[in-house]
């Protein structure tokens, strides 16, 4: 229960402290909206416009148990979303087909991140909490929403997609 | 190897721990596509960005606590403490073994009447069986702007940020305007008891029990399956006063006794309130204090 009532206590100071909240967040948003649109200066527009929001919105948020940060991705994703159907990128787009070069690593890494953006939104934002901004899967679980073997299930099914999409663009293992 | 099996095993791996050989090539897979978002965001872009976003910022407006906050804060807990005693009725029972726990709760309230007082939170834990009570009040920015607690004998501490002092009292009725006449929870359900002037009736969802003292009544909406309240309605005549909505009420287990104590706030002066007599300290009353009218 202490642990709730910290929680309780983080949501009220960031819900009073937007600069706090900014500095906290916005990196992290930048980095996911990067991930999911495939361009860093996309990313940032977007988050910029994830914050305006936030400003006007998150002082009258409601205490749900999960943390403003749950709140900015979610509106993250929606607004990435948006942006990737106005840019009639709702089909997969995971870059030209190429044939794998062994010293082509790079190359490899960009079709790899690509595939990721193929994947259903939740199994991207696992992915990004997880393994880009290097949360526990109970935190991943607490801004999700769902229990920690949920989110560890989630994994596995993004590993398989992933797996998938690289084996149908003839990438080789990484 | 069941899914689940290997769902933990790829946890495993991520976290370099040992696993089997699957679980590490997704790893592996998984920790190679993540690779080109792990960029740094510097702090000159950040501040950049804040300052972008903060340009249109409207001015804060300052929140002023007036008529009605003190007592609201207090009326939404005082469901809890007497309900138990509301005379009568299978669901009064039903609501009195419902809230006979200690329970943590966060409530909403606004004025529904323009310019009574601003909206306000309130969270902290209440005491169904005692009417111990332990609350902060926030602003709608979050600022905390005040502290209640309610002892097991009545007696009253109330810490108020604006002028960052502690008021302690023998009884809520001592502190002037915190539990003024025409808001006085506890002498409204009181002598709604007395009276025995409480009905209750079945809406959708659960039921409405009133109490009424004089020209003013409460509506209190019980959930029909938990027997807790949802939602409270002041009325003065047929007008509707002020709403407290209660998004949160949830059981706790026995609290240990930090848990009803005031937290302490630095440099906060103390002003000690005395039944029938001045106060030790001659400063500001309460009511100034909270920014109520005089009296």
């Amino acid at each position: 229960m202490e642990e709730g009532v910290d929680s309780y206590r983080a949501f009220r100071r960031e819900q009073a402290d937007f600069d706090a909240l900014f500095r906290a967040h916005y990196p992290e948003i930048v980095r996911y909206l990067s991930a999911r649109l495939g361009s860093r200066e996309d990313a940032l527009d977007i988050a910029s416009e994830v914050f305006v929001e936030a400003w006007r919105r998150v002082p009258g948020l409601q205490w749900r148990g999960r943390p403003v940060r749950a709140w900015l991705y979610r509106v993250a994703a929606n607004m990435a979303a948006d942006e990737l159907k106005r840019r009639g990128r709702l089909q997969p787009h995971p870059g030209p087909r190429h044939e794998s070069q062994p010293a082509d690593a790079a190359h490899d890494r960009l079709a790899l991140a690509a595939a990721l953006r193929t994947l259903p939104a939740d199994h991207q934002l696992v992915v990004h909490l997880r393994l880009v901004e290097g949360l526990s899967f109970a935190e991943v679980a607490r801004v999700m929403n769902r229990s920690v073997g949920a989110c560890q299930m989630l994994m596995l099914r993004a590993a398989r997609s992933l797996r998938d999409a690289l084996a149908d663009e003839g990438v080789r293992d990484v | 190897m069941s899914d689940r099996t290997l769902a933990r095993e790829l946890g495993r791996a991520l976290d370099g721990e040992a696993a089997g050989d699957e679980a590490r090539s997704l790893a592996a897979l998984l920790t190679a596509a993540a690779e080109p978002a792990r960029f740094e965001v510097g702090a000159s872009d950040v501040n950049a960005a804040l300052a972008r976003v903060s340009a249109p910022r409207p001015r804060l407006r300052p929140h002023l606590i007036r008529v009605g906050l003190v007592a609201a804060v207090v009326a939404a807990v005082a469901v809890l403490a007497f309900l138990p005693r509301t005379p009568g009725g299978d669901v009064q029972a039903r609501a009195a073994q419902a809230v006979d726990a200690s329970f943590f709760i966060d409530v909403h309230i606004r004025a529904l009447r323009p310019l009574l007082f601003p909206a306000t939170e309130v969270n902290g834990y209440v005491d169904g069986r005692t009417g111990r009570t332990h609350v902060r009040i926030y602003s709608a920015d979050g600022t905390t702007i005040a502290e209640t607690v309610i002892n097991r004998d009545g007696s009253v501490e109330r810490w108020a940020r604006r002028t960052n002092t502690t008021t302690l009292a023998p009884t809520c009725a001592a502190l002037p305007g915190g539990c003024g006449e025409t808001f006085d929870p506890f002498g409204v359900y009181v002598r709604a008891l007395e009276s025995g002037d409480a009905g209750v009736r079945t809406v959708p969802g659960g039921y409405e029990l009133r109490l009424r003292a004089g020209r003013l009544e409460q509506r209190v909406l019980v959930d029909g399956k938990r027997y807790l309240p949802r939602l409270i309605v002041w009325r003065e005549g047929r007008l509707p006063l002020a709403q407290i909505r209660i998004t949160t009420i949830e059981r706790q287990p026995p609290q240990p006794q930090e848990t009803w104590a005031m937290s302490p706030h630095e440099d906060a002066r103390v002003l000690q309130l005395l039944l029938g007599r001045s106060t030790y300290d001659r400063g500001p009353s309460l009511g100034q204090i909270v920014g109520l009218p005089a009296h």
